[in-house]
Formats: structure tokens, sequence, C-alpha cells
């Protein structure tokens, strides 16, 4: 019965609509429709599924690759850890997370472009009733007109493919485009960029993801960085891998904003004195590095970043908003010294920290040297020397971060002094049990990179078609 | 010329949200770019002269004036979207109009 991977989707509506009449035991209903998930994901084959008897480019299809498996595990997982964290909060907001469930794992899967749009737009409505959960309406209204708008673009640019090329099946697309005169292909292409630009947080579009991300608390914090944003990361290497034809000027584009998204998300970062806003401008910046490296021909690097931000915010934002909630302000006068009091938390925060940076024997080292080594191959010189340079600009604040949380030099002076913040309870065990099983995750992937990159390999057949920046010119 | 008129409100929504910062006209700008996107649509499948895409006992005649039935079918979809993010939006602007007692986002400022 679990043998479909259809159940990913329509598992969590059922869910959905039940969770509205059964209150009672949504909370429930929400933990085990994700651990169906999982059974679903281990059970189900890998391959193209029909759905309704109609193949295409008559109907829509799903495709479960390796891509997609690997993408699909990292949510379900997270999403679990992350709503037993935030289970009081969950509790509220259950029939819209399985709703934005439905949406994720439909956007991972189909197979159609207009589908995708649809779930986009699932996924968006989702986030934006879940960021009302900061209690800031005045930033759900910006994220909600500037989502809408991009999707509007996206929407043009599938209904453009599809009068080009009379098809909308995502599979093989690129090869349909690529075909066209550059004069037609380029319009459709921009607009789908464009329309993705939004949800990853895209200079010039990103100011959204500084007030909600920047206001978050430990349900949407968790929720926007670690699920969300990799998962549209995810559906933009699809993207990028079956669709999207990078002429000169759409590769230019989207490399630009990508560089600019990277470098002044970082530059932002450093300058902030309130732990949730840095948190903000790193996640936009590296979803603009995520980006980079799926423009430059180095999905592996696009992937390995992907993963590796997700883990680590997921910690980071638990823990940052855990403690922001409990001592009232998340400026770092505030939470100096805080881990003194909390110094389980303290060493996942700083193992996440630590893993983000890209320090020797984490996972993030392996991924930025494999954006590196990967960019180097392309010819592109200045591109591993932008992302060095930037990546000296994290660590600086990172570690001005981690020193004043930690505060070793003063502890015992500010404890003498009373000059700690007194200590507050932030979590509960089982709470911390959670962020523990995070850190243990993150660490283990770092000293095991081998073994993990392995697995990833086998997404190589997804990657197989992969397009450089104005390749698509040369078809 | 059923594009052209797509594309011109398309563009008209576009300056209705660069120019206002009123909440409710900048849902109705929305939706007027939403109604160009929707017809610009409708337009990709026209045929003149075209029919109904419904099977009949007429269909080996018919076949082959039938205009495209899918960019209806997306538009169909794309409208419920769009009415759901009208309506989201909509309770958005009002609760902030009961916070702030205004649907002008200048006289709001930041929300920190």
């Amino acid at each position: 019965m679990m043998g479909s991977i259809i159940w990913l989707i329509a598992l969590p509506l059922l869910a959905a609509f039940v969770s509205v009449v059964a209150q009672t035991y949504q909370y429930g209903l929400l933990v085990v429709t994700l651990l169906m998930n999982l059974l679903v994901l281990f059970a189900a084959p890998q391959g193209l599924t029909i759905i309704g008897g109609y193949e295409p480019p008559f109907g829509i299809s799903l495709l479960f690759d390796q891509y997609a498996l690997i993408a699909l595990l990292l949510i379900q997982v997270l999403l679990l850890l992350i709503i037993v964290l935030a289970r009081p909060l969950a509790k509220n907001y259950t029939p819209v997370i399985l709703v934005m469930l439905a949406g994720l794992n439909g956007m991972l899967l189909t197979n159609d472009l207009f589908n995708l749009f649809v779930m986009i737009e699932i996924v968006s409505i989702a986030a934006f009733i879940l960021s009302t959960a900061n209690g800031k309406l005045t930033h759900t209204f910006h994220y909600l007109i500037l989502a809408t708008v991009s999707g509007v673009f996206f929407l043009l640019g599938t209904v453009l493919v599809y009068a080009y090329t009379g098809i909308l099946v995502v599979q093989g697309l690129m090869m349909r485009l690529a075909s066209l005169p550059v004069a037609l292909s380029l319009i459709p292409m921009m607009l789908l960029i464009f329309g993705m630009a939004v949800e990853l947080k895209l200079v010039p579009v990103s100011s959204w993801a500084k007030n909600i991300y920047g206001q978050a608390n430990l349900l949407t914090g968790p929720i926007f960085a670690a699920v969300l944003a990799p998962a549209f990361g995810f559906v933009f290497g699809r993207m990028m891998n079956e669709v999207i034809v990078l002429h000169s000027l759409t590769g230019y584009t989207l490399l630009v904003m990508a560089i600019s998204t990277f470098v002044l998300g970082e530059l932002a970062a450093y300058r902030q004195t309130d732990l949730l806003k840095t948190l903000a401008f790193s996640s936009i910046g590296q979803s603009g590095l995520a980006v980079m490296m799926f423009t430059l021909g180095a999905p592996w690097a696009g992937i390995l970043l992907l993963i590796n931000n997700a883990l680590a915010k997921s910690i980071l934002y638990g823990v940052a908003t855990g403690v922001t909630a409990a001592y009232g302000n998340a400026s770092m006068g505030v939470l100096k010294g805080v881990f003194y009091h909390h110094r389980l938390l303290g060493v996942a925060f700083s193992l996440a920290s630590l893993s983000l940076v890209g320090i020797p024997l984490f996972l993030g080292f392996f991924a930025k040297v494999s954006a590196v080594m990967a960019i180097f191959s392309t010819g592109l010189i200045w591109v591993p020397v932008i992302i060095l340079l930037t990546a000296i600009v994290e660590g600086a604040y990172v570690m001005r971060w981690l020193l004043q949380l930690w505060s070793p030099a003063f502890e015992g002076y500010l404890a003498s002094k009373k000059e700690l913040p007194q200590k507050r309870n932030v979590f509960s065990a089982q709470q911390i049990l959670v962020v523990g099983v995070l850190a243990v995750i993150l660490f283990t992937m770092g000293l095991m990179p081998q073994r993990f990159v392995d697995a990833l390999q086998k997404t190589q057949p997804a990657m197989a078609q992969y397009e450089m920046v104005g390749q698509g010119e040369q078809q | 010329m059923i594009q052209f008129a797509g594309i011109a409100l398309i563009l008209i929504g576009i300056y209705g949200l660069m120019t206002t910062k009123h909440m409710i006209k900048l849902i109705i700008a929305l939706n007027v770019m939403e109604l160009g996107a929707n017809i610009f649509i409708i337009s990709i499948g026209f045929v003149a002269h075209g029919l109904a895409p419904i099977y009949t006992a007429d269909l080996p005649n018919q076949a082959f004036s039938f205009v495209d039935p899918l960019p209806q079918a997306m538009v169909l979809t794309a409208i419920v979207i769009g009415f759901g993010v009208s309506a989201l939006g909509l309770v958005v602007a009002q609760n902030i109009y009961k916070k702030h007692g205004t649907y002008d986002l200048s006289e709001i400022g930041g929300e920190e």
C-alpha cells in the first residue's frame, strides 16, 4: 500500500483535512504523517510515477530519483525534529504545516512545470500564514506581495515555455528550449529566474527575509531557514538541471544576483548586533552561495551547501530563538555569556556555527572545499577569491558571536559581579535532546564525509545534463 | 491584440505596486497584474473561430478547430490561487488596520 510515492503528497493533505475536524489529535497526526512519509520514502521504488494513467506530456507525473530522495529525506527528518522542538507553537499551526508539507513534497517530486507553480504557491501561502506567528503582520504583508508578484512572473514564464515548446514536462525540457532561438527562450528563462528569486532570497528581492527571519520564533525560524530554504534550493537545482537554459544574459544576470546576495548578505550579517538578524543575513548570504554553485555548474557543491546550511541553521535558529524567548532580547548585550548557563546548548550552537563557516572536520568544510575546487575547474578564478574573502567575513562574525555568547575570558568575573544574565529556563530535557540529535547528525556527517558523499554520487544521472553559463546559446 | 491587453494590465499592476503604500490598493494592483497574466495565458490557447474543446458525436469535423484547453485549465487554477492569496492579503491588511488604525504602510513605519 505504501509503495507509491504519491502518498508523500496525499497523506499530508488527508491529515490536514482530518486535523481540522479532530483538533485534539492534531499534533499526533502531524508526527504520524511525517513518520509514515519516512516509511514511504524507503518503500517506494525510484522512477517516474504516472498519475491517472495519462502519460507525459498529457498528464502530470512525479519524478522520484536519488536527488529527490535526498531532498525529501532532509525535509521530512528536519521538519519532524523541528515540530518536536517547537511543540507548543506547532500545535497551533498543524493544518498549515501539513498543507505546507504536501506542497513541499509535491514541489520536489513534480515533473510538470505548471504543477510546480501550483506547489510553490501552496507552500508560499502556508509560509505566509506561518510567518504571522512572528506577530509582525507588516512583514507578512511585505512577504506576501513580493512572493505573489514573483509567482506571477513564474506563471508567465511557464506559459511562454508551453507556448514555445508545446509541453510542460520538466524532464528534458531544457533540450527543447535550447533548440529555440535565443530571442524566444530569453524572456521565459528570465521570467522563471525572477519567479524563483524571492523564495531564493536573491538581491534585490531579499528584503522580506531580513524581516521574517530576523523576527522568527522557535517554530518559524527553523522551518524557514532549515526546511523552506533548502527545499527551494533543491527545486532551483532541478530547474537548472532540467529547464533553465543559460544564455550569456540570463547566466550572468543570475551570477551577479547570486554573488551580490552572497557578499552583501555576509557583510550585512557582520554588521549586526542582534543574533536573529545576524542569522537572517547569514541565511540570505548562504542562499546566494548555493545559487552561485548551481549556476556555475557545481551541483555537488550546491547540494552539500544546502544540506550543511539546513542542518546548521536548524540548530542555530533553534537555540537562538530559544534563548531570545527566555531572555527577552536577541541583542549581543543581553545574550552576552548566556552559554555559561546553558553549556549543552552552547556546544550544539558552536558545532553548528563552525560547520556553517567551514572549519575542517565539519561538513561545511567539505562543502566549501567542493565549491572552490569546482569553480576553479571552470576557469573563473575571481569567484573562488570572492568566496574565500567572504568566508573570512563570515568566520569573523561567527567567532565574535561565539566569544560573546560564551564570554570565556570573563565568565568567572562576570558571574562574581552578577553581570551575567540570571539563569532562565530555555528548553525542556526533550528539546535539548532534539538539539543534541541535530548536532550529532551534523557532526557525524563531518566525521564521515566520504560515506555521505558516496550516497550523493548516486544523484549523478539526475545531474548529467548540466548546462554551464552561456552554453545554451551554443546549441 | 488580446495579448497586448494582458501585457498592458500586467504593466499597470506593476506600476500600481510601485507607486502606492496603501495596502488595499496594493492588493488591487496585485489583482490587476494577475488578471493581465490570466488574459495573456488565455490568449496563448486562442484559435480564431475556434470551438470549445468538448467531445461530441461531431468530433471528426470539429477536432481541428478546438481551442487549446490547457491554458484555460491553467487560468482556472491561477484564478483560485489568486483568490486565496488576495483573501489572505485582505485578512492580514485588516488585522494591521486593527492594530495601527491605518492601511497606509508609510504611516506605520518599520515593525521591529
